[in-house]
């Protein structure tokens, strides 16, 4: 990929993508913007400027941007790649996950294994073992990793680093048992996806369905983004939850336990995919 | 000063919604202007401002209004940053205030067809929502899928619908404004007023130099149940405005109607040949009232054509990057100006525009389209295709031929996009100088410490 011309074409729009961006929807603060981002990206690139660069830092991967840009350019893996080079080139400007040399690490994400990454990560001096199953995805969601065995993330699009993982792993039988149990009582589901987990939307709403043997209705705003950037404009994530979730009564099922937390102070019942089973 | 204005502001908004770190003002360093789009990206030229305030309410902006009052501070309003004239072109001493965080829709009065939103509101996010209930603003400029309703309102924008539902003045019908030297003023919406000067109209157009736009009330519609386009194809882009003349005089108004000149019509729609297309739309509830009306139309353009031709601009209308990314690796910038004219020289106008400009040395293409009409002219709007090694010199020569033309054949220098930076030189052009004398007194009543953008010749 042509790193320089997918930042470009972003240099030169205005920015018809931004409404739909669910990073800048929350903090409203421009160098969220796709756009910004894609023109920070091409300063990276063009001259080296790391301080601006950081802005793509920003992004969380989930595409909206190139799904309706009218030239479907590519910025999220652009983003993707531009931040190997923030991170992998000797001047490290984010934040070092505190885990040990050696430590082995878990990289969860819906996507084909790429040699590329796990090579940058190794390069650290880690051990690497990569996630991609579907049913290993959705164990892996994140109200475990934040309640159980998730340390801290090391980039933050779709790679996520867990560790300890091995108290972990003899406990999954035990998730799926319950989770089965639970699938007696007379509840009907409504699945929230958030914005990282996009891709995998309808791949995990069949499963869902094939579990709990019912229809469950998807909702697919990003109501998180508030709490992952808990520093910007809190009032709007809750107007974005109190639109999208107000002729709810149900019990609310979500992959993301931002959200969980704040349905939960709008007073909303809601799980996590663990809750819901009992924990472990 | 600068350091002393932070602080107190904070005190007010947070330091979280002040940015002075680079990477996050580099995103305020311009807006759609191509002058400066093109000097970034081809002699890395950017002027920083010295700091973004973010208030989130419009007490915040009343309030550092007044402290940047207090310590002379130059203020910048920014909402979407969608204006192609560098009207938010900051200072090195400038402080940004990011409207982006108003963005509420506070409240709708479905029985008075009335909304009030805040200026942060993206134009597109507004549509969507009413669009959800059965409703429409029916504003749509290009720039809908990033424009903010503070800029649009503040630089009097007008959509591609403007034939039949108005430009934004129309459907403004309240507004709150911050003032320097006087506070908030609220302008409650109502149908039509009698009651001396109207308050909210005379800030749809102010441009951040008079007051900051905090609050505004619109008018809606109800969404169209059934939409018709047409088309219509004449040899010369003089005939076809003729004809376009003839739907007007009949009071005609379709509420959708373009026209473009040969040049852009063998761009667009290279499939007809050489020739000025047509194209347009109607819409409605009553399919038989519209067809009723198209028959009408028909008659007096003596024939439509294919109404595929609407749909393909329609579905395409707001792809800009598409064309300027192609301009951009044939090695060409671009440029766009509208101005008005009357009926009595608009083919004047455009003719000599086009001579004159495309004498310029870097000029390689003139080109006009018609998109906004009323019963007396039409708004016409060039883009021009400009060499880019010789963009950065031949820029403002170009301008200065646009205007002066314009002008001297008594248009308006500007249609819609407003005055910006680049268009302050011109002002004169426009009014004489009694006109510009009380723009300049309005000027000082209203921001008597001069912290907004300034009004200079």
């Amino acid at each position: 990929m042509d790193l320089e011309k997918v930042f470009e074409k972003c240099f030169l729009c205005p920015g018809l993508c931004i409404s739909k961006c669910p990073i800048y929807s929350i903090t409203r603060d421009r160098s969220t913007a796709p756009n910004i981002i894609g023109r920070s990206g091409y300063r990276l690139i063009k001259y080296g400027d790391m301080e601006i660069g950081r802005n793509l830092l920003e992004c969380t991967g989930c595409m909206r941007c190139m799904r309706n840009c009218p030239i479907e350019n590519p910025l999220p893996e652009a983003i993707r790649l531009g931040r190997r080079l923030i991170f992998g080139g000797d001047e490290y400007i984010g934040e070092k996950p505190s885990i040990s040399l050696g430590d082995k690490l878990y990289i969860y994400t819906p996507r084909e294994k790429d040699e590329n990454i796990m090579e940058v990560i190794e390069g650290y001096g880690y051990k690497v073992e990569w996630i991609n199953t579907l049913k290993d995805y959705i164990r892996y969601s994140m109200g475990i990793i934040e309640r159980y065995i998730f340390n801290k993330p090391f980039l933050t699009d779709d790679i996520e680093m867990l560790t300890n993982y091995g108290d972990y792993i003899d406990s999954l039988s035990d998730i799926y048992r319950k989770l089965m149990e639970d699938v007696e009582t007379n509840l009907n589901y409504i699945l929230h996806i958030p914005c990282r987990l996009d891709r995998v939307k309808d791949e995990v709403s069949k499963l869902l369905e094939d579990v709990l043997g019912k229809p469950i209705k998807i909702i697919d705003e990003c109501t998180g983004g508030g709490l992952l950037y808990p520093k910007y404009n809190l009032n709007y994530a809750k107007m974005i939850l109190a639109n999208n979730f107000k002729d709810i009564h149900n019990m609310v099922v979500t992959l993301c336990y931002h959200a969980r937390e704040f349905l939960r102070d709008n007073g909303i019942e809601s799980y996590t995919i663990i809750d819901l089973i009992g924990g472990v | 000063m600068l350091d002393k204005f932070i602080d107190e502001v904070a005190s007010i908004i947070g330091s979280r919604n002040i940015y002075t770190e680079k990477r996050r003002i580099y995103a305020y360093t311009r807006d759609y202007w191509p002058y400066m789009l093109y000097n970034e990206i081809l002699k890395d030229y950017i002027r920083y401002p010295s700091t973004v305030v973010a208030p989130e309410n419009e007490y915040q902006v009343l309030e550092i209004v007044r402290i940047a009052s207090k310590y002379n501070i130059k203020m910048i309003p920014y909402a979407g940053g969608s204006g192609v004239l560098g009207g938010i072109y900051p200072d090195k001493e400038a402080v940004i205030l990011d409207l982006g965080k108003l963005n509420w829709i506070r409240w709708f009065d479905e029985d008075s067809m009335i909304i009030e939103v805040g200026p942060g509101v993206i134009l597109i996010e507004l549509e969507n929502w009413l669009n959800k209930r059965g409703y429409t603003l029916r504003h749509y400029p290009q720039s809908m899928p990033n424009a903010m309703i503070g800029g649009l309102i503040s630089t009097r924008s007008i959509g591609q619908f403007s034939t039949g539902y108005g430009g934004i003045e129309n459907i403004v019908k309240g507004l709150h404004i911050v003032i320097p030297s006087i506070g908030l003023v609220k302008i409650t919406p109502t149908p039509r007023r009698s009651v001396l000067l109207p308050i909210d109209k005379m800030f749809i157009g102010s441009e951040g130099l008079y007051g900051i736009i905090t609050d505004a009330y619109l008018k809606v519609f109800y969404e169209p149940t059934y939409r018709i386009g047409f088309s219509h194809t004449e040899k010369e882009f003089k005939s076809n405005v003729k004809k376009s003349v003839k739907l007007m005089r009949n009071r005609v108004y379709p509420d959708l109607l373009r026209i473009y000149d040969e040049y852009e019509t063998i761009f667009y729609y290279p499939d007809i040949g050489w020739g000025s297309m047509l194209i347009g739309c109607i819409e409605g509830f009553n399919e038989r009232y519209l067809n009723a009306k198209l028959e009408y139309i028909s008659e007096l353009l003596d024939g439509l054509e294919r109404e595929e031709y609407f749909w393909r601009w329609f579905k395409t209308r707001n792809d800009v990057i598409k064309w300027i990314y192609n301009l951009y690796e044939n090695g060409l910038g671009f440029e766009t100006i509208e101005v008005s004219a009357r009926w009595s020289n608009i083919i004047g106008i455009y003719n000599i525009i086009r001579e004159k400009t495309l004498e310029l040395n870097g000029v390689e293409t003139a080109t006009a389209h018609i998109s906004h009409f009323y019963d007396t002219g039409a708004g016409i709007y060039f883009s021009f295709m400009i060499r880019l090694e010789d963009y950065l010199d031949v820029y403002f020569k170009l301008w200065d031929i646009v205007m002066k033309v314009t002008s001297s054949m008594g248009g308006s220098i500007s249609h819609h996009h407003g005055v910006g930076f680049v268009r302050m030189k011109y002002l004169n052009l426009e009014y004489d100088v009694e006109g510009l004398k009380l723009l300049e007194k309005i000027k000082k009543v209203c921001d008597e410490k001069n912290i907004l953008r300034e009004f200079t010749l």
